[in-house]
């Protein structure tokens, strides 16, 4: 009889704190978040910033565990390697007429007006989004635009902390991004969660001759950065609308260097 | 001495808490997590549950929230005293048995990842979430496994 009212109590505590998270809760959302942002702009606690994190990965690549097998195994390599050298230059040839197709496109970039900051997705959070490194003290803001070492555009930048930021990428299922084709139609690049939506919202001139779809100043982004590119896509043209759907690719983000684009101010 | 033995449980939690989104982070599996936080949860609720890990909880909960997602603040907090408290008032009102134990540390992950998003829908998510939970009681029963053997009294 005591341990059962002992439990009652013990429930009744839990629950009247369970009523204060929510009354913190309420607090933070009518002050637009501002008690959250408050504290992680001002605590740094246990992410050290300026880490190049994929050093520490590095060290998994190394030749402790190297033994005769693996010896055989690059033996067998090898001579995989060679076959594959012959399908390289089938494939070589191929790339050079995508590099044509792709130099009108980079020409297009000022590479002068922009800045990029190099960072690292050091954790995933329960909501299954990135954390990067940096984030005030690397005057980063929201919706800056995150792109890969090929300089496509691969996310953008939604919450801010301290020394490092949350990170919504495309294949997260709350990506968008207004776009531009090089015909000035306006389009909405969208996850769905099942595959990646690409639909105009403003047509200017209706063509299925589309290869990429880029940021724009416009929408208040770097300019001519590409998002995605509809090349191999099906696209659809009708009813005065372009419209295409991409598959979301199983790509991991761990580790990798990514960079966020920064424009450059100075004169 | 109640003080800082509070004290080491916050930080023992709030760094358990980190270790487990940096092994996710490496591990980053579509199949499955492995979630030693949430273990840490189980054992409190069903094993030593009392108002002492109250601010245990809540205070990890304001950390993540503070430092790792863009919640509300305030919101994991919530979440992991609703799954400490749901986890015992199952667990409490029942007979010990093993199945039941199971049973409760899933209903438990449904509930100490629940987000609010679609993506919480979403059947690759709860399969994951699933196989998660089977994973993650084979951790903890091996690790209780090895708590409970008091070495001292072995037979040589």
């Amino acid at each position: 009889m005591k341990n059962e009212n002992l439990t009652v109590r013990n429930y009744i505590i839990y629950v009247i704190f369970v009523l204060f998270s929510f009354s913190i809760m309420v607090l933070d959302y009518f002050s637009n978040q501002e008690i959250s942002s408050t504290i992680s702009k001002r605590m740094n606690f246990l992410i050290p910033s300026n880490i190049n994190f994929s050093d520490y990965i590095e060290f998994f690549d190394n030749d402790l565990f190297q033994t005769r097998n693996s010896l055989i195994n690059e033996n067998i390599r090898l001579k995989n390697e060679v076959l594959e050298l012959r399908q390289l230059k089938i494939e070589n040839d191929l790339l050079k007429d995508e590099l044509d197709s792709n130099k009108n496109l980079i020409e297009s970039v000022d590479s002068t007006n922009y800045f990029y900051i190099k960072t690292t997705p050091f954790i995933k959070n329960n909501e299954s989004k990135f954390l990067v490194s940096g984030g005030y003290d690397q005057n980063f803001m929201k919706d800056d635009i995150v792109v890969n070492d090929e300089g496509f555009v691969i996310g953008f930048v939604d919450k801010i902390f301290q020394n490092h930021s949350e990170i919504i990428f495309l294949t997260d299922s709350d990506f968008s991004m207004p776009g531009l084709d090089r015909f000035g139609n306006e389009y909405l690049v969208q996850n769905n969660g099942s595959e990646i939506l690409v639909y105009t919202t403003l047509v200017r001139e209706l063509s299925s001759n589309i290869d990429f779809i880029f940021t724009d100043t416009r929408f208040d982004q770097p300019s001519r950065f590409p998002i995605v590119s509809l090349t191999d896509a099906k696209i659809t043209t009708d009813d005065n609308k372009i419209s295409s759907t991409l598959e979301i690719n199983n790509t991991t983000f761990s580790f990798t260097d990514l960079y966020i684009v920064k424009i450059n101010d100075l004169p | 001495m109640i003080y800082l033995k509070n004290l080491f449980n916050i930080f023992s939690f709030v760094f358990l808490l980190f270790i487990e989104l940096l092994i996710n982070t490496i591990l980053d599996s579509n199949y499955f997590m492995i979630l030693p936080f949430f273990i840490g949860m189980f054992v409190i609720s069903t094993r030593r549950f009392s108002n002492f890990y109250i601010s245990v909880f809540l205070i990890a909960g304001i950390y993540y929230d503070s430092l790792f997602s863009s919640n509300i603040l305030g919101f994991s907090s919530a979440k992991f005293l609703i799954t400490v408290v749901l986890m015992n008032f199952i667990i409490a009102n029942q007979q010990e048995n093993i199945f039941l134990d199971f049973a409760t540390f899933t209903i438990g992950i449904f509930v100490y990842k629940f987000i609010y998003s679609l993506e919480y829908l979403n059947p690759q998510f709860l399969y994951q979430l699933l196989i998660s939970s089977v994973v993650n009681y084979f951790l903890f029963r091996i690790l209780n496994i090895t708590i409970e053997k008091n070495v001292l009294k072995q037979k040589i």
